[in-house]
């Protein structure tokens, strides 16, 4: 009796193993996830493609994006609200375009920038030329609270396997996102990108 | 048989009764009765080989339960969308011409509610690849890519917005050709495939692949 239950434990105990073994396993997403540099809003952080600092966030209920020209484009409602990150950007070697600008949620969920044309994810970055402008999301206000930017060059999440990318605490702590959700400007005019 | 054939056949079995069954030796001994922690070992093991096998194959989950049919106004929830159609009409004037005047022809214009109940953006692109449209009389069954020609986010009064973001409710409008020699339509039967996000047999990495048949609707076209 005394061997069946040490064959018992024995099994269970290997069982065991080879669970926590699988489960301490990374999958194949997180193997092949971009490569991230983080960071902090404020502060420079370099990737292999390029360079992003973060410089503020504003909320809004609705947008109006200012050409070059001065000419503004209608206003534009969301379902949620607004957020506006200002960013500077600059390519390191070659030409690349920020187009995997994503807002990830406290609780997991990707919201990638908004098609809105005229952003500084649309904006083709020459090396070494930063460009300050700013990158549109639309987001549940009730899912705003300790979001964080990821940024990376392509929209595709296939192609940037292993590739640059940038990661940003957005320092949107709770009661400070309930105060800029309250103080949300019913119409924000949001200006061009600009070559520094 | 003969008398000494029988005798000969009596000395045998007298013999073969008679021969001492030999002692087992130390080999024969082990092949004694199955051991109790050997026999459950077994068990287990064989228990712990059919689940681990079929656990990934989907063998202990429920049973799908049949397609539902739904009408106008009712949600169906997926794992990357939530419908709602709220309005079917046939229309013989473009309602989303993309440059220039609305063009004349004859168009099925379908307006849902909908939610991106993913975790991910995506857009009414995604949508409209997993809505199969027939019309009636005629059960005409509409080409989803080649017969549409415009699908959008209803906001602002334009037609250039096309992003789904996870947890936002909006109202989304698809326009399709009727095909010529088709009769005008009356009735529309919509069916939507459900997608679930995860790695395939082809790769270990997650994309949205095709699921089941999540609701099939059934529904009066207005004019």
């Amino acid at each position: 009796m005394r061997r069946a239950i040490t064959g018992v434990l024995t099994a269970a105990l290997l069982l065991a193993g080879i669970v926590a073994v699988r489960r301490a396993t990374p999958d194949a997403d997180a193997k092949y996830a971009p490569i991230a540099s983080v960071g902090e809003m404020g502060e420079q952080v370099n990737t292999a493609a390029f360079q992003l600092r973060v410089d503020r966030v504003q909320l809004a209920r609705s947008v109006r994006l200012e050409d070059a020209y001065g000419l503004l484009g209608q206003p534009k409602s969301t379902a949620g609200v607004w957020v506006v990150v200002w960013a500077t950007v600059a390519a390191t070697t070659e030409e690349v375009t920020v187009q995997g600008a994503r807002l990830r949620t406290a609780d997991g969920a990707e919201y990638l920038a908004s098609s809105v044309s005229g952003t500084l994810d649309k904006t083709a970055l020459a090396p070494g030329m930063p460009s300050y402008g700013p990158i549109l999301f639309e987001v549940p206000p009730g899912r705003l609270a300790g979001a964080a930017l990821e940024v990376t060059v392509h929209s595709v999440k296939s192609l940037d396997h292993l590739g640059p990318a940038a990661a940003v605490d957005l320092r949107l702590s709770g009661p400070y996102t309930k105060a800029l959700i309250e103080q949300a400007p019913a119409s924000l005019t949001v200006g061009p990108v600009r070559d520094l | 048989m003969t008398f000494a054939a029988l005798a000969g056949f009596c000395r045998i079995r007298s013999l073969a009764v008679t021969t001492p069954v030999p002692d087992p030796g130390p080999t024969e001994s082990r092949r004694g009765p199955l051991r109790p922690w050997i026999a459950l070992t077994a068990v287990v093991f064989a228990l712990a080989t059919v689940l681990a096998l079929s656990w990934p194959a989907g063998g202990l989950q429920e049973a799908k339960p049949e397609i539902p049919h739904r009408r106008l106004g009712e949600t169906s929830a997926g794992h990357r969308f939530a419908v709602k159609p709220y309005k079917v009409a046939y229309v013989t004037k473009d309602p989303a011409p993309g440059l220039g005047d609305p063009k004349d022809g004859r168009f099925l214009a379908i307006e849902l509610e909908v939610e991106n109940v993913s975790d991910q953006t995506a857009t009414v692109d995604d949508l409209s690849a997993v809505t199969y449209l027939k019309i009636s009389p005629g059960s005409v069954v509409l080409d989803r890519f080649k017969d549409k020609t415009a699908g959008f986010v209803i906001r602002d009064a334009g037609f250039d917005r096309t992003q789904l973001q996870p947890g936002l409710v909006e109202r989304v409008k698809f326009v399709y050709t009727v095909p010529a020699g088709t009769p005008d339509p009356t009735s529309l039967t919509a069916a939507f495939r459900d997608e679930d996000y995860g790695p395939w047999f082809t790769s270990e990495l997650s994309d949205w692949l095709p699921g089941g048949t999540l609701a099939i609707y059934d529904l009066e076209v207005s004019r």
